[in-house]
């Protein structure tokens, strides 16, 4: 309500104040203010006429004090504008306008006012405490003012305040001017406590430099007197001078009596000069002697110089000659010292050749052992696959002896049995009498006896007893086939009667045990080998299978071989447990087994591998753990 | 025969082996002869056995394990215990022998008069 209330006031009464006050021109609008302030003040008693003194040399604002006497009424009343070039305010005027340019007088301009009713308009006073209404220039370049209405109260002015704020402008804070007042004296009273602390330290020091004073005159009084003592011991002094004058006096007497002595000491003394110039005479004849000797010894001095510089010479011949001896010798010492050291290195590498030597013959004397260990090394290997084999193939060999053993004693005992029948048999003769009688006794004793029951179970162990045997000469053929030296020579090989020899030998390990599916391809050729070797190969190989596969449900080895175009494949495959990648790489090599101490070699399948590659064929194992493992050997066919 | 024969049962995967026991000692026991251990152990269960026999090297059971699961089980009669084997006592039937799951080892191949007279004497 209120800023509405502004805004209508200042469009209808002042349409062309702040609002506008860019385009208007600032004695314009100094000039319709100081109407607008007239209107916001009421004087004690109604004025008849507003009479306004504005002081100002400044022809433009004349002029517009001037319009707007001509255009304008305060309260219904008239208004008067004077003009004055000069600070002086004139009897009866309402209303003082001074201009800027007036400001050093406004002082002056307020005295003369002091007590009357007339209202005082300044323009850029700057001390605020004495102002009524000041023009004051904005930052932004507007026009505003400030008012103090205490002093406009002071004047017996009665001030419209709502009028007046309608206007705008800024109140002079009286209190802030208070208290500015009563801090500029307190800070006088601070100023003057100062100045008297000071003159009290002044009148201390001046109290300490009288003191010194006063101490000063005890010290110059104490001089005096000491100054008087003195002169009273210097006249004591003079005294004694006097009495020392005449002690002298006394001591000249004494003097002359000395000086009559000394005269005569001084005739003694000329005698002895005398006696001393002619010995002097005597000395000059020795200097004289003397002279020459010094010539001769200075002439002797020349020669000896002489000699010392030949001498001098001679030593540094001697010098630069011991010099060159010197370096002779070490270099001497040094040919020493390398011929020395070159006899020790000749002696060290006598010594060295001879060791070497002697380290060679021990090295291939080492090497011959271990040629031997390695053979014999292999030679065991052997032997323990053997000693394995024995056991089973002894248990093989018993059984089918067994069959032999057991036969013969039931054919025996059969013919035992049939004794009586075979001893009339052999008795009868063609020229027998009573022949049909014989005949029947043989024919009731064969009833009697069970004799077809007795032919037929001869018939059955003799064929048994040929099983047994039969069995037996595979068994020694295989192990004479296994056990061929290392020295066998070269044959037609047939891989697949080499692998059943090898299958026969290891029987008692998978017979009714673990299931040998045989796929051999018929197409396969005997190859040039050596079959006790490959027999032996093929048996380690389905020996570690048989191995692998103890405990394992279903077990079962296939062995398959194939004919390439220039090779023949066998494979022999496990289902066993399989072996893992990181022991894979290694089954190759010599003395590594999985198997317990004193169970395996660790030479199996290293001894496999020589005998493939001596085939020169290849080995390789595949093989995924949890699947079995496979072993495949390629053998060339030329 | 008014004596009544001994009764035997011999168990061995070689079946020449059983005809051929069989035929020996026919005259000498009351035999029963199999291959399978199964068929062995129940015949043992019901009937009264004078003596067990068994090959040792056999495909689904050794005769020590054979016996051994013998043991386990309830028997009318308490057989005294034989292997018969083609190898060598070594190893299982000598500990067998020591902890007296056998009495007697007999190897193979047998004699008809040797064994005859182990069998009597136990």
């Amino acid at each position: 309500m209120v800023m509405k209330r502004l805004l209508l006031h200042l469009f209808v009464t002042f349409p062309f104040l702040s609002l506008f006050s860019q385009t208007v021109e600032r004695e314009e609008l100094l000039s319709v203010y100081t109407y607008s302030f007239a209107k916001s003040i009421q004087w004690g008693s109604e004025l008849d006429e507003y009479k306004i003194q504005v002081i100002s040399a400044n022809a433009k604002l004349r002029n517009e004090f001037k319009s707007l006497s001509q255009s304008r009424t305060i309260q219904g009343k008239p208004i008067t504008v004077s003009f004055t070039g000069s600070p002086i305010v004139e009897d009866d005027v309402d209303i003082v306008f001074v201009d800027a340019s007036y400001n050093l007088a406004v002082r002056s301009i307020l005295n003369q006012v002091i007590g009357e009713q007339v209202l005082t308009i300044t323009d850029g006073f700057d001390d605020e405490r004495f102002i009524m209404i000041n023009f004051v220039d904005q930052a932004d370049q507007t026009l505003s003012f400030q008012i103090n209405n205490a002093n406009i109260i002071n004047q017996g002015l009665n001030v419209l305040e709502d009028e007046m704020f309608l206007l705008g402008g800024s109140e002079v804070d009286v209190a802030k001017l208070y208290r500015e007042a009563q801090d500029s004296l307190e800070s006088m009273e601070t100023r003057i406590l100062a100045l008297r602390e000071r003159s009290d330290s002044l009148g201390r020091n001046v109290q300490i430099a009288s003191d010194l004073l006063r101490k000063q005159g005890t010290i110059i009084s104490r001089q005096t007197s000491e100054i008087a003592t003195k002169q009273r011991i210097l006249e004591r002094r003079e005294v004694e001078v006097d009495s020392l004058g005449e002690a002298f006096s006394n001591s000249q007497g004494q003097l002359d009596s000395l000086v009559g002595y000394l005269s005569s000491v001084k005739a003694e003394l000329l005698t002895i000069d005398r006696e001393l110039t002619s010995q002097r005479d005597s000395v000059r004849k020795g200097n004289e002697v003397l002279s020459i000797q010094n010539s001769l010894i200075l002439e002797r001095e020349a020669e000896i110089r002489d000699k010392e510089s030949e001498l001098k010479r001679m030593e540094t011949v001697v010098v630069s000659q011991s010099n060159r001896l010197f370096y002779l010798l070490i270099l001497s010492i040094i040919l020493v010292l390398f011929s020395i050291v070159i006899y020790r290195a000749y002696t060290a590498r006598r010594r060295d050749a001879r060791k070497l030597a002697k380290q060679k013959s021990e090295l291939s004397e080492i090497l011959g052992e271990l040629r031997e260990a390695q053979t014999q090394l292999v030679q065991s290997e052997k032997m323990a696959s053997l000693g394995v084999l024995i056991a089973g193939i002894a248990h093989e060999i018993n059984n089918a002896i067994n069959f032999v053993y057991s036969g013969i004693h039931i054919i025996k005992a059969k013919f035992e049995d049939l004794d009586p029948i075979i001893n009339k048999v052999a008795k009868l003769t063609s020229k027998e009498r009573d022949l049909k009688k014989k005949v029947k006794e043989i024919v009731d004793l064969k009833g009697e006896l069970d004799f077809d029951g007795s032919r037929k179970l001869v018939g059955d162990m003799v064929g048994n007893v040929q099983i047994g045997a039969e069995r037996t000469i595979e068994i020694i053929k295989g192990l004479k086939t296994f056990s061929k030296s290392e020295t066998e020579n070269k044959t037609r090989v047939n891989l697949h009667k080499d692998m059943d020899i090898a299958l026969l030998l290891l029987e008692s390990r998978h017979k009714n045990i673990v299931t040998i599916e045989k796929k051999y391809d018929e197409d396969v050729p005997e190859i040039d080998g050596y079959q006790g070797q490959l027999g032996q190969a093929f048996l380690n190989i389905i020996g570690n299978a048989l191995d692998a596969l103890e405990g394992v449900k279903n077990p079962k080895v296939t062995i398959k071989t194939k004919r390439r175009r220039s090779r023949i494949d066998v494979s022999i495959k496990d289902n066993g447990a399989g072996i893992e990648s990181d022991i894979a790489a290694k089954i190759f090599d010599p003395f590594f087994t999985t198997k317990g101490i004193g169970t395996g070699t660790g030479l199996g399948l290293s001894i496999t591998y020589g005998i493939v590659e001596k085939h020169n064929g290849t080995i390789r194992m595949n093989s995924r753990p949890g699947s079995g493992a496979e072993f495949i050997i390629q053998l060339p066919l030329s | 025969m008014s004596e009544e024969k001994l009764s035997l049962i011999y168990l061995d995967d070689e079946e020449i082996n059983l005809i051929l026991f069989k035929e020996m000692f026919k005259k000498d026991f009351q035999i029963f002869t199999t291959t399978s251990p199964h068929e062995a152990i129940e015949y043992v269960s019901s009937n009264e056995i004078d003596f067990v026999l068994t090959d040792q090297l056999m495909p689904v059971m050794t005769g020590v394990e054979f016996l051994k699961e013998l043991e386990g089980i309830e028997v009318p009669s308490n057989p005294k215990r034989i292997i018969i084997s083609g190898y060598t006592k070594e190893g299982e039937v000598n500990e067998a022998l020591e902890k007296k799951l056998i009495d007697r080892f007999v190897s193979k191949p047998w004699s008809y008069d040797k064994l005859k007279d182990l069998l009597l004497t136990i």
